[in-house]
């Protein structure tokens, strides 16, 4: 699954989730409160997206994200180990 | 009825309107965790606790049966409503809440997740009055959902189904 794949995991979901999301685009550079996301609202995209990835990332490391690029990152880096 | 909702949870909604979740051979008459195991779990205090005992905790399949002695409602009882008695379609949702977080902190063990916070009630269908006399029984199924978990319970008097509902808590803290 490459980095865009999984971008585009996440950004469905955001969609799905966020409504102050709607009809604006989704860049790496944006974090969910650009679409004035609430805390629960970012917690349901991750767990979503980890759900659908089938990927599970600590708590910890989620914690310490900053915006979707650190978020993609992580999930990348997920992807990447459990094809190893 | 029809659920808009997951079909795993749409599955156990479909089963819990009709009858026990449980049947009553599998819910002991003795508890399997005392009261005090229970307040070691749950932060719920009377008179806003509403598991007394678990008569069945099955923490490989998922499932647990909560009693709560209707006796201990007197004051909501006389409220809701005066002279006529119905414990509260609330209450209910919020003891299969209590009896679904329980089973699931139980599953999850410390210091693994040591609270629960509710996040949406799912959908909730009261089918027939809780009325006092009977000691009410909790069945919930808890479902796994990533950072969420999912219970899905029904309230019981006399073995007849008196409310279902399904409710999505995140594991730990809201604010951490």
């Amino acid at each position: 699954m490459t980095r865009d794949e999984i971008f585009a995991v996440i950004k469905a979901n955001i969609y799905g989730i966020i409504a102050g999301a709607e009809g604006k685009e989704i860049l790496e550079t944006n974090s969910m409160r650009d679409f004035a996301g609430d805390s629960l609202e970012i917690v349901e995209v991750v767990s979503r997206s980890m759900k659908q990835l089938r990927i599970k990332v600590p708590r910890t490391e989620l914690l310490e994200v900053q915006g979707l690029k650190g978020l993609l990152d992580l999930f990348e880096k997920a992807v990447v180990a459990k094809t190893q | 009825m029809k659920w808009d909702l997951p079909e795993e949870v749409v599955g156990i909604l479909d089963l819990a309107e009709k009858a026990p979740l449980a049947p009553r051979e599998k819910r002991g008459a003795a508890s399997v965790l005392d009261r005090k195991e229970i307040e070691a779990i749950l932060p719920h205090r009377a008179p806003f606790l509403f598991v007394d005992c678990v008569s069945l905790l099955d923490l490989q399949g998922g499932i647990i049966a909560t009693r709560y002695a209707l006796s201990q409602a007197s004051a909501v009882l006389a409220g809701h409503f005066p002279n006529h008695p119905v414990w509260p379609g609330t209450l209910q949702v919020e003891a299969i809440a209590q009896a679904g977080g329980l089973l699931y902190l139980k599953q999850a063990g410390p210091p693994a997740v040591q609270r629960v916070t509710l996040t949406r009630i799912l959908t909730a269908r009261f089918i027939r009055p809780v009325l006092p006399g009977t000691d009410l029984e909790i069945i919930a199924r808890v479902l796994d959902d990533g950072l969420f978990f999912t219970a899905v319970g029904q309230c019981l008097q006399d073995e007849l189904v008196c409310s279902v509902a399904a409710m999505t808590s995140l594991k730990g803290d809201a604010n951490k």
